[in-house]
């Protein structure tokens, strides 16, 4: 959907200035928001672009760049911390060949590390796009990073 | 996720049947009955009345009485007044609104209408945190399901009352969790926390009257009353009436929430959780999530209530109960709450913003014996006293919890 029908879907209410982002970030290819959609946005919904631009800055999961297919959020928690969620961390990014930004060799995955994602009750966690995966281990990671690669995941 | 009831708990009051996510069922099941009995039969200050007697405290973390909040939302004549649930659940270690909003979303549909009643409320906001999507998609089911079947909108059950609910995403922000924090982030803006007074309750969303409540609370709400505050207070204890759903996770068999009487021990909890694993020794548990105290060994039969771990120096906060073993580390866990804090600093006050960085280089100090732990405190102390939310003064807990029991005298 382009964000001009994504706009249709909602009235000129400023309360929708998140909902809007989220739905705009969706439909892109790269799943970033660029300044251009912020302008149209801004416009639609008669704010400030600083403003727009504010608030798609303030919060983690907004993107202006372009971010990669698969995004990886591994918690870094207390309960996750307690679980070895560094050593998590450290393998994943071994694994996939991460550079100083975090991000694969083949451009493919981000790492990066995030606080409580609510399930403690599956620590060490983590979330690739809208997928949730717990009980985390080295076997367990290399199972669901070559699923992704072969594309018999649907994350 | 496992869920369960206590088995000290007779009848548990949120963790019931597990068949709620059909609107069937739980009309079936005398879904959105006390709704249509209030909206007939009942004045708005008679159900702000049940709520006060029931002694219901709020249970997103500060234990605010529930029924106080409500009245002085309905005491204001305005043109709007909004009633908000607080789904941020971003506490580290907390999982239970989550169970909650995947659960009973039915449940609090109806909470959220019985409270606009009350209070004189025409529209409504669930605030869900972004990453929870199966929330988001069990809630966004019945917001339609009872616009579908006239349990929302205008003229609800052709009573006259009209209210409506939206749903808003949040965005991996911790503070957003902070009432006015999210207020702001509701209207399209940083989550930068507001000055309090006035309160939300006051001057809200918009500068209008909002009360605004944690997913648990109105979870509790429909069973209040349907079967009055007499019986709501046969659970719990005396100054902490109910239940809780505990968030139990760590270095034990089985992770998962246990709802339970208010005044559960941690022993409890813990043959609950059917011990610790691998047949490790406990160590303590960090109660209250990254904002809460540790609670050790001599404190495994204190009553879990907000009046006692209150008189105990610590919290219940969110009831999220972390196990530690003795293979556990505190001293690098203080470390990661510090870091967190850091990180989740929304940078708006200068003792927070500015203070986290240097309590973390001053804990390093001190784990090498360059500093004392009075040191760390006084610190932890100045933020606590000047900083503008609880995001900068919760960390005097866990580090004051810690510290004062491993170097005794502080
Ligand atoms: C940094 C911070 C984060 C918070 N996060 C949450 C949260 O995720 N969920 C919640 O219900 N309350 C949270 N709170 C507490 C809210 O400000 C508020 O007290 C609560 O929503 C009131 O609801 P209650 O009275 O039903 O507990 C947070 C507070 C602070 C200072
Ligand atoms: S205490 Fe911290 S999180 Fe709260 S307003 Fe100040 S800087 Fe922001
Ligand atoms: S602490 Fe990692 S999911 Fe909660």
């Amino acid at each position: 959907m382009d964000i001009e029908n994504i706009l249709k879907k909602y009235s000129k209410d400023k309360s929708y200035l998140l909902e809007i982002m989220h739905d705009v970030e969706k439909s892109k290819e790269n799943k970033n928001l660029d300044l251009n959609d912020l302008k149209v946005i801004s416009k639609y919904l008669d704010i400030n672009l600083s403003a727009a631009y504010g608030t798609a800055t303030f919060y983690s999961m907004f993107s202006l760049k372009p971010q990669a297919k698969y995004v990886i959020m591994v918690c870094s928690s207390t309960v996750c911390h307690i679980k070895k969620s560094y050593d998590i961390l450290l393998f994943l990014k071994s694994l996939l060949n991460c550079d100083d930004d975090n991000l694969s060799k083949d451009g493919l995955f981000a790492v990066s590390e995030v606080g409580c994602l609510g399930l403690c009750d599956i620590s060490p966690s983590m979330m690739i796009n809208n997928q949730v995966y717990g009980d985390l281990d080295e076997n367990k990671i290399k199972q669901i990073v070559g699923e992704l690669r072969n594309g018999s995941n649907g994350a | 996720m496992e869920a369960m009831a206590h088995k000290n708990l007779k009848e548990p009051i949120i963790i019931t049947t597990y068949q709620t996510q059909c609107l069937e069922d739980y009309i079936n099941d005398g879904g959105y009955e006390t709704l249509k009995n209030v909206l007939t039969k009942y004045k708005p200050n008679e159900i702000i009345e049940q709520i006060k007697a029931s002694e219901l405290l709020g249970r997103g973390g500060a234990a605010f009485p529930t029924g106080i909040k409500w009245d002085f939302t309905a005491q204001i004549k305005a043109d709007h007044k909004f009633v908000v649930c607080n789904a941020d659940e971003g506490e580290p270690g907390t999982f239970k609104d989550r169970w909650i909003l995947e659960h009973k979303s039915y449940s609090l549909i109806e909470a959220m209408s019985l409270c606009a009643y009350s209070v004189g409320g025409d529209k409504g906001y669930i605030y869900i945190r972004g990453e929870y999507t199966e929330s988001i998609n069990s809630i966004r089911k019945a917001l339609k399901e009872a616009y579908d079947n006239g349990f929302l909108g205008e003229n609800i059950l052709k009573s006259g009352f009209s209210f409506n609910i939206e749903l808003r995403r949040g965005d991996g922000s911790y503070v957003c969790g902070e009432e006015t924090a999210l207020i702001e982030s509701i209207e399209g803006k940083r989550a930068f926390p507001r000055f309090k007074p006035p309160f939300p309750g006051i001057k809200g969303l918009w500068g209008y009257p909002t009360v605004i409540n944690n997913v648990e609370t109105f979870a509790n709400i429909v069973p209040i009353i349907k079967n009055g505050a007499d019986w709501f207070k046969n659970y719990g204890t005396e100054h902490s009436s109910g239940t809780k759903l505990y968030s139990i996770s760590g270095s034990v068999n089985k992770s998962g929430i246990i709802e339970a009487n208010l005044g559960v021990t941690l022993k409890e909890l813990l043959d609950a959780a059917q011990g610790m694993k691998n047949s490790k020794t406990f160590k303590c548990a960090l109660i209250g999530g990254a904002s809460g105290g540790f609670v050790y060994k001599d404190e495994l039969d204190l009553p879990l209530s907000y009046e006692t771990l209150k008189k105990a120096g610590k919290t219940l906060g969110s009831g999220a109960v972390l196990f530690l073993s003795e293979d556990d580390n505190e001293e690098s866990l203080l470390k990661n709450i510090l870091t967190f804090f850091k990180h989740e600093s929304c940078g708006k006050c200068t003792p927070c913003r500015e203070g986290y960085p240097k309590l973390i280089a001053m804990y390093e100090a001190f784990l090498e014996n360059k500093i004392k732990a009075e040191d760390i405190m006084k610190l932890a102390d100045v933020m606590f006293k000047t900083s503008l939310c609880a995001l900068g003064q919760s960390v005097r807990m866990p580090l004051e919890t810690y510290l004062s029991r491993k170097y005794k005298k502080l």
